[in-house]
């Protein structure tokens, strides 16, 4: 029995030791607009890149004329790519273009969105960036932000008195650097905001919570690579 | 004397840079069934490609993205799988590709003295611009891989000549 024991550890010390291998992967996924909020959730149409075999590739796309949700967003021609292959290295790239963008009954417009991501790993070292993710014309509560097409910084939080708050090409990246490498683009992300309980009673004040209750995101383009 | 290789388009900028390529070196004789995987033939420069990201030409910010599988007409003279959608921004004019033509495909190395391997294809799209009415035409496409440039072309003279990335990325395997 103390064999068996002693065995069982040395196995599974063993396997603990092992040099993990990630499988060779690519995944992206891109869309011009997503609304959510606690009446539900309206998305414009949505490319997935499909599980991709070694030495192979895909590409997908969506397109829409446009989303109009009065009072929340009208946006024209909605297009979204993501396309990856593996082969010597592993690549993905997405792009999400959105045209004519206005939220909020204007308090965010911008004449034109684009999102560009890219990820690619070779086994000894794994990238992404979100060059090429630009946001022209864009005006957010009364303040022009970019004059043509430009950059914004990545993460750009900027206060929306009476809703919340917006996060300008928002960016969010995942990986080891190593093995694997991936990163999403927001480009507007309206992250809708209430205060909830809170309040004064004569034994004194409770203070509200804030809650998120809807978000908003326009130009968003998301890509994988792991080997 | 020029390779002359025939594309399913013939588009004017696939056409000008392929009779400068083919102009320029040594002319491999090709038979009726060549085999293009032996390196000199119509795919030296790979038989898979894949990309997207943004372009911007003359005519303004382009995005695109593609996957071009070239690997059954390689090997046996079969047919190209893929897809491609390119958005050119000015006029919001969207292509759609529909179908690929065999007889567009060709990959090549170092094709104009900036090294990486560079794909033609072309076919047929759907185009559409702004809200206007969906149409086919024809359509020509370059893709290099190192440094990454991508250009389109489409029967009606619209092209954003051959340019460099500004964003994402062109494999070529």
């Amino acid at each position: 029995m103390q064999v068996v024991v002693a065995l069982s550890l040395l196995n599974g010390v063993t396997a603990a030791l092992a040099p993990v291998t990630p499988a060779q992967s690519v995944s992206g996924q891109a869309y011009g607009a997503l609304v959510q909020s606690a009446g539900g959730t309206q998305q414009s149409a949505l490319a997935v890149l499909p599980a991709v075999a070694p030495t192979e590739g895909a590409m997908v796309d969506g397109d829409a004329d446009g989303l109009n949700l009065p009072g929340t967003i009208t946006t024209e021609a909605l297009t979204g790519t993501t396309s990856g292959s593996i082969g010597n290295a592993a690549a993905a790239q997405s792009v999400a273009t959105v045209f004519n963008v206005n939220l909020l009954n204007g308090l965010i417009t911008a004449s034109s969105l684009t999102a560009a991501v890219s990820s690619t790993s070779n086994g000894a070292q794994a990238t992404s960036n979100g060059l090429g993710s630009t946001l022209a014309d864009l005006v957010v509560n009364g303040v022009q932000v970019t004059f043509g097409d430009a950059t914004v910084a990545p993460n750009t939080r900027i206060t929306l008195p009476g809703v919340g708050y917006v996060v300008l090409n928002e960016q969010l990246p995942t990986g080891d650097g190593v093995h694997a490498s991936g990163l999403t683009v927001n480009l507007i992300h309206v992250y809708r905001q209430s205060l909830t309980g809170g309040g004064c009673t004569l034994l004194g004040c409770l203070p509200g919570v804030v809650t998120t209750t809807g978000e908003i995101i326009v130009g968003s383009a998301a890509s994988n690579a792991a080997m | 004397m020029c390779r002359q290789i025939r594309l399913g388009l013939v588009p004017g900028l696939v056409a000008a840079t392929l009779l400068a390529w083919g102009c320029d070196r040594p002319v491999t004789p090709a038979g009726p069934k060549p085999s293009f995987s032996d390196g000199t033939g119509l795919c030296a420069g790979g038989e898979r490609f894949t990309g997207g990201g943004r372009i911007e030409p003359l005519g303004g910010t382009t995005t695109f993205g593609f996957n071009v599988d070239a690997r059954d007409l390689c090997s046996s003279g079969g047919p190209i799988k893929g897809q491609l959608q390119t958005v050119w921004h000015p006029p919001h004019l969207r292509i759609q590709s529909l179908t690929f033509d065999p007889s567009s495909f060709a990959s090549f190395e170092d094709l104009d003295g900036r090294g990486g391997e560079c794909a033609f294809f072309g076919g047929t799209a759907s185009v559409k611009d702004g809200n206007g009415s969906w149409r086919q035409e024809q359509f020509g496409a370059i893709a290099c891989d190192n440094p990454d440039r991508f250009g389109i072309e489409l029967a009606d003279g619209n092209t954003t000549d051959l340019v460099d990335l500004t964003g994402g990325n062109i494999q070529a395997h």
